[in-house]
C-alpha cells in the first residue's frame, strides 16, 4: 500500500525528472563546444572546398586563417562589417527576418524570396597581398529543395574557379548529382559575365565555349535551379553590384 | 544453455525483435541506406537499450504503478538525448545523415516493449542482458539491410567503392529505388519471411 | 503432336516421375489444344469465357498500339537521323546493314525494321523474364501456369522508353513481378497491374534510363522531350493535335497513339473485359482537374496553361486507362466502385501531371495509387449499400 500512495508517486517523479534533466543538461552544456566548433569546421571545409584549397590532410583552421573576411552590403555594394558566426547561425533570421530584403516575384528567380542584406564574402590573398580568388555564399531552389553552395571567383571576379553544395535534397542519382565531383569540375575556368550580364548558362548536351555548362542528366528542374541560382546571385540585386566596386576598388 | 546466455542469444535469431515479433520497423526504413549510419545506429541503440533496461530494472522495486509509463519514457528520453548530443559531439559527419533519426529513438517500439515486457519484472543484470541481446537482434537486421542497400544502391560498402559506378567511369548502373526507403520494406519483407520459414522448421 | 503430348502426359500426372513440372507440361498442351480444365464457377471474372479467351481479346485490342509502336519508333529516330545526319552505330544498326535496310523516314519498311529493332529485343527479354518467373512459381507452389503473363509480357514493353537497357528492363521486370505479382499467389491475386508496378519500379531504379528528355528516341545522343514534358519546361508545343491524337511524336514506344487506344478500348468495352465505366470516369476526372486548372492559371508553372483537351492525347494516359485501369483484377469490382475508380485516376493524373514538375506524367502513379485503394473503395460501397438497403426495410 504504501507503495502507491500519492506523496510517494510525487517524490519518486521529483527524483527522476531531476536527475534526467541534470544528466541532459549537463550533456548539453559540456557538448556545446565541440559541436558549435563541428559546424564551425564543416562550414569552413567547405568554403576551402570551393577554392580548391581542400587536399588530403589539409589543416582547415591553419588554411582559414589566412582568408580575409569582409562582408557585401547587398543594397549598397560596399563592404561592411560583420559576424561570420552570427551569419551562419541565425540564417533563417537574417535571411527572412526585419533586417532581410525582401525580393520581388521578377527579382527573386532563385525562388527564396528574401536574402540577408549582408553576406560574407571570403577572399584569398596571394603572398604579395594581390587578389587571389574571391568565394561567396549561395543558395536557390532546385527541383524539391533549397540548395546551399559556396561559389568561388578567380581574380578577374568573372573566371569560376569552384563551386560546392554542401546542402541540398534533390533526386539521388539525378539532381543529387549535383555532388558529382566530375560535373563539379566542368565548371572550372568557365566564365560567368559577357558584355556585363550574367552570360553562364546551363545547357543539354554538348556544352561550348566559356559560358556553357552541360546539364545534369535526366534532371532539367534542378539544373534549371543551379542556373537561376547562379544567375540571380551573380546579378545586379546580390554580388554584382560589390563584384563592380570591388574590381574598381582593389 | 544457461539462463543469461538464453536471454541474450534468444533474441538474436529465435525471438528477433524485427523478423520475429515484428517491431522497430519504422527507423529501419530511415536509415539503412549506408552501412555507416547504420552501424553508429545500432550501437546506439544497442547502448540504450542496454541502460535503460538496467536502470528501469533497478529502480523496478520503487516504481509507483500508476506513473510507470512515464517514468520509463522520461529515462529512455534521457539516454537517447545524451546519445544524440554525443553523436552530434565527436561524430559530425555522421550526425548530418543521421539527422533527426537518433532521437527518433525513442519512439523505437522495441525499447519501451522491453521494458515493459522485461525489465520491470526482472533483475539487473538479466535486464542489461535481455536489451542488448534484443538491441543486438534488431542491428543484425538493420546491418543485413543496409549492406544489400547500400551495395546496390551506390556500389559501395561503409564508403568504400565496390563496384564502380557509371558516373564515375565505371561499369556499375546503380540502382536508385535501393537509396529510397520503400525499398527496405521489400528487403525486411524478404527478411521475415526467411526468418520464419527457418524457425518454422526449427519447432517442425 | 497431340498424341505426343498425351502418351507423355503419365509423366507429369501424380507419382509420374516428371511431377514437378506438371505446369509446364500443361502450359504447352493448353497453349497447343484445348485446356485439359476449362474455368469452373466463378474465378475472377463472373461470366463464362475463360481466362484464354480474355487473354486474346486483350492482345486482339492491343494490336494497332503495337503496330503504333513499330512504326512511330522507326519514324522518330529515323527522323532524328534525317535531321542531325548522324550516323547510328551498334549491333541493332549492324543487323539493320545486313538486311539492307535504310533510314528513310519516308519509307514505311524502313520505319518498322527500325522500330522492331527497339521493340523485340525488349519484347524477347520480357517474355524471357515473365516466363521463367512464372513456370518458377507455377511448380513450386503448384499451380498452373497464368496466361496473363503473355499479357503483361506484351504490355510491358510498350509502356518503356525505346532507349532503356534491356537489362536493367529485365531487372526492372523481375522485381515487379515477384513483389507485385507472385507473391500475392499470382495470376488473378495481384493488388497492382504488374506491368505498370514494373515500369513504377523501373522509374525508380533506373531514372537516368526511364525519365529524362534523352531517352524517347532511339538515336544515341539526341534528347527531344517528350511534348508533355517540354511543356512541364516551358517549352514550345511543337505537334499539332492532330499528330498528338494519330500518335506521331516521340514518348513511350507503344503509349502515343490515342487512336490506336481507342480502337482497343472499343474492342474490350464491346467484348466486356474492359469496363466502360472506369474509361469513362477516368476521363471525366482528367478534364474536370485539368480545366480547373486551366482556369485558375499560373504564372511560373507552365502545365497550368496546357488545355484539357490535350491532356487527353499527350504522354500515356490514354493507353494507361484502357489496358491498366481497367485489368479486371487490380481495378474496383463493384459498378459503383468503378466510377469512383475511375475519378480518381483521372484527378490524380491531372494533379500529379500539373502540380508536380518532377514528374509530367502522372497516369502511372495514379493508377498505382488506385489499385491500392479499390479494395477499400469496393468496401465502403457495399458498406454504403447494406446501409442504404437496411434504411429501406426499416421504413
Amino acid at each position: 500500500m504504501q507503495r502507491e500512495s500519492d506523496l510517494r508517486t510525487f517524490i519518486i517523479a521529483l527524483i527522476v525528472a531531476a536527475l534526467c534533466s541534470f544528466l541532459v543538461s549537463g550533456a548539453a552544456v559540456v557538448l556545446k563546444p565541440l559541436q558549435e566548433k563541428n559546424k564551425e569546421l564543416e562550414r569552413k571545409k567547405n568554403v576551402l572546398i570551393a577554392g580548391g584549397l581542400m587536399e588530403e590532410g589539409t589543416d582547415v583552421e591553419k588554411v582559414f586563417k589566412s582568408i580575409d573576411i569582409v562582408f557585401a552590403d547587398m543594397k549598397t555594394g560596399q563592404k561592411t562589417e560583420g559576424s561570420v558566426d552570427r551569419y551562419f547561425n541565425n540564417f533563417k533570421q537574417l535571411s527572412t527576418g526585419a533586417s532581410s530584403i525582401d525580393l520581388s516575384k521578377k527579382e527573386d528567380i532563385a525562388g527564396i524570396r528574401s536574402i540577408p542584406s549582408k553576406i560574407p564574402v571570403f577572399i584569398l590573398r596571394n603572398s604579395d597581398g594581390s587578389l587571389d580568388k574571391v568565394i561567396v555564399p549561395i543558395y536557390g531552389s532546385g527541383l524539391w529543395s533549397t540548395m546551399y553552395g559556396f561559389l568561388a571567383l578567380e581574380s578577374d571576379l568573372n573566371t569560376v574557379s569552384g563551386i560546392t553544395f554542401y546542402e541540398h535534397a534533390e533526386t539521388p542519382g539525378l539532381g543529387g548529382e549535383i555532388d558529382n565531383p566530375r560535373w563539379k569540375k566542368s565548371w572550372e575556368g568557365k566564365e560567368i559575365y559577357e558584355n556585363g550580364e550574367v552570360a553562364l548558362s546551363i545547357v543539354k548536351g554538348g556544352a561550348k565555349g566559356e559560358h556553357q555548362i552541360d546539364s545534369l542528366s535526366g534532371a532539367s528542374l534542378t539544373s534549371r535551379g543551379v542556373e537561376n541560382t547562379i544567375k540571380f546571385w551573380m546579378g545586379d540585386n546580390a554580388f554584382g553590384q560589390f563584384f563592380e566596386n570591388m574590381k574598381g576598388g582593389a | 544453455m544457461t539462463g543469461y546466455g538464453k536471454i541474450l542469444f534468444n533474441p538474436l535469431f529465435k525471438n528477433n525483435p524485427i523478423a520475429i515479433q515484428i517491431l522497430g520497423i519504422c527507423s529501419a526504413l530511415a536509415v539503412t541506406s549506408k552501412m555507416q549510419t547504420t552501424l553508429v545506429m545500432c550501437i546506439s541503440v544497442i547502448c540504450i537499450l542496454g541502460l535503460s533496461n538496467l536502470f528501469i530494472s533497478m529502480i523496478r522495486k520503487f516504481m509507483p504503478s500508476s506513473i510507470r509509463l512515464i517514468i520509463e519514457m522520461t529515462i529512455i528520453a534521457t539516454l537517447v538525448i545524451i546519445a544524440d548530443q554525443i553523436i552530434k559531439a565527436y561524430m559530425f559527419e555522421i550526425s548530418k545523415q543521421l539527422s533527426v533519426f537518433v532521437g527518433l529513438i525513442i519512439t523505437n517500439c522495441i525499447i519501451l516493449g522491453r521494458a515493459e515486457a522485461f525489465a520491470v519484472n526482472n533483475p539487473p543484470i538479466k535486464s542489461l542482458l535481455d536489451g542488448i541481446g534484443n538491441a543486438a537482434g534488431y542491428s543484425i537486421v538493420l546491418i543485413q539491410v543496409a549492406f544489400a542497400r547500400e551495395l546496390i544502391g551506390s556500389g559501395e560498402l561503409l564508403g568504400f567503392t565496390i563496384m564502380k559506378p557509371v558516373t564515375e567511369g565505371g561499369w556499375y548502373t546503380p540502382n536508385g529505388l535501393f537509396l529510397l526507403a520503400p525499398s527496405a520494406f521489400f528487403l525486411i519483407g524478404v527478411i521475415i519471411w526467411a526468418a520464419k520459414l527457418t524457425v518454422a522448421k526449427e519447432d517442425a | 503432336m497431340k498424341a505426343f503430348l498425351n502418351k507423355h502426359a503419365k509423366h507429369f500426372k501424380k507419382g509420374g516421375k516428371l511431377e514437378r513440372w506438371y505446369p509446364a507440361f500443361e502450359m504447352v498442351d493448353t497453349f497447343i489444344y484445348t485446356p485439359l480444365e476449362k474455368t469452373h464457377g466463378k474465378t475472377h471474372v463472373r461470366d463464362g469465357i475463360e481466362l484464354k479467351r480474355i487473354m486474346t481479346t486483350v492482345v486482339i485490342a492491343l494490336l494497332p498500339c503495337l503496330v503504333m509502336a513499330l512504326y512511330n519508333t522507326g519514324l522518330q529516330a529515323n527522323n532524328a537521323i534525317a535531321a542531325t545526319g548522324a550516323n547510328p552505330e551498334g549491333w541493332r544498326h549492324a543487323i539493320m546493314a545486313m538486311l539492307g535496310v535504310g533510314y528513310d523516314p519516308h519509307s514505311i519498311y524502313d520505319n518498322f525494321i527500325h522500330g522492331g529493332m527497339y521493340f523485340f529485343p525488349l519484347y524477347i527479354a520480357t517474355m524471357i523474364v515473365g516466363g521463367t518467373w512464372e513456370v518458377l512459381f507455377a511448380i513450386v507452389r503448384k499451380h498452373e501456369i497464368g496466361e496473363a503473363f503473355l499479357v503483361t509480357s506484351l504490355l510491358y514493353p510498350l509502356i518503356l522508353p525505346p532507349t532503356v537497357p534491356i537489362w536493367q528492363a529485365m531487372v526492372a521486370l523481375s522485381i515487379g513481378l515477384v513483389f507485385g505479382k507472385e507473391l500475392f499467389g499470382g495470376t488473378g491475386r495481384n493488388l497492382v497491374n504488374p506491368a505498370l508496378f514494373s515500369r513504377a519500379i523501373l522509374f525508380f531504379s533506373y531514372p537516368a534510363a526511364a525519365t529524362g528528355d534523352s531517352i524517347w528516341i532511339a538515336l544515341d545522343g539526341f534528347s527531344q522531350a517528350t511534348p508533355l514534358g517540354g511543356q512541364a519546361l516551358g517549352l514550345e508545343m511543337n505537334v499539332t493535335f492532330i499528330d498528338a491524337f494519330l500518335g506521331f511524336i516521340p514518348g513511350s514506344m507503344g503509349e502515343t497513339s490515342t487512336l490506336a487506344c481507342l480502337f482497343g478500348a472499343f474492342v474490350l468495352i464491346v467484348t466486356g473485359i474492359g469496363s466502360w465505366r472506369i474509361i469513362l470516369s477516368s476521363v471525366a476526372g482528367l478534364l474536370i482537374f485539368t480545366g480547373l486548372f486551366y482556369i485558375a492559371g499560373s504564372d511560373t508553372n507552365p502545365m497550368f496553361q496546357l488545355a484539357p483537351h490535350w491532356h487527353l492525347v499527350l504522354g500515356g494516359f490514354a493507353f494507361a486507362i484502357v489496358f491498366m485501369a481497367t485489368d479486371p483484377v487490380s481495378a474496383t469490382y463493384t459498378n459503383r466502385g468503378k466510377y469512383y475508380y475511375g475519378f480518381l485516376i483521372g484527378a490524380l493524373t491531372a494533379l500529379v501531371r500539373v502540380v508536380n514538375p518532377a514528374y509530367p506524367e502522372g497516369a502511372m502513379l495514379a493508377i498505382l495509387f488506385a489499385n491500392i485503394m479499390a479494395p477499400l473503395i469496393d468496401y465502403l460501397v457495399i458498406r454504403a449499400n447494406i446501409k442504404r438497403r437496411g434504411v429501406r426495410s426499416a421504413a
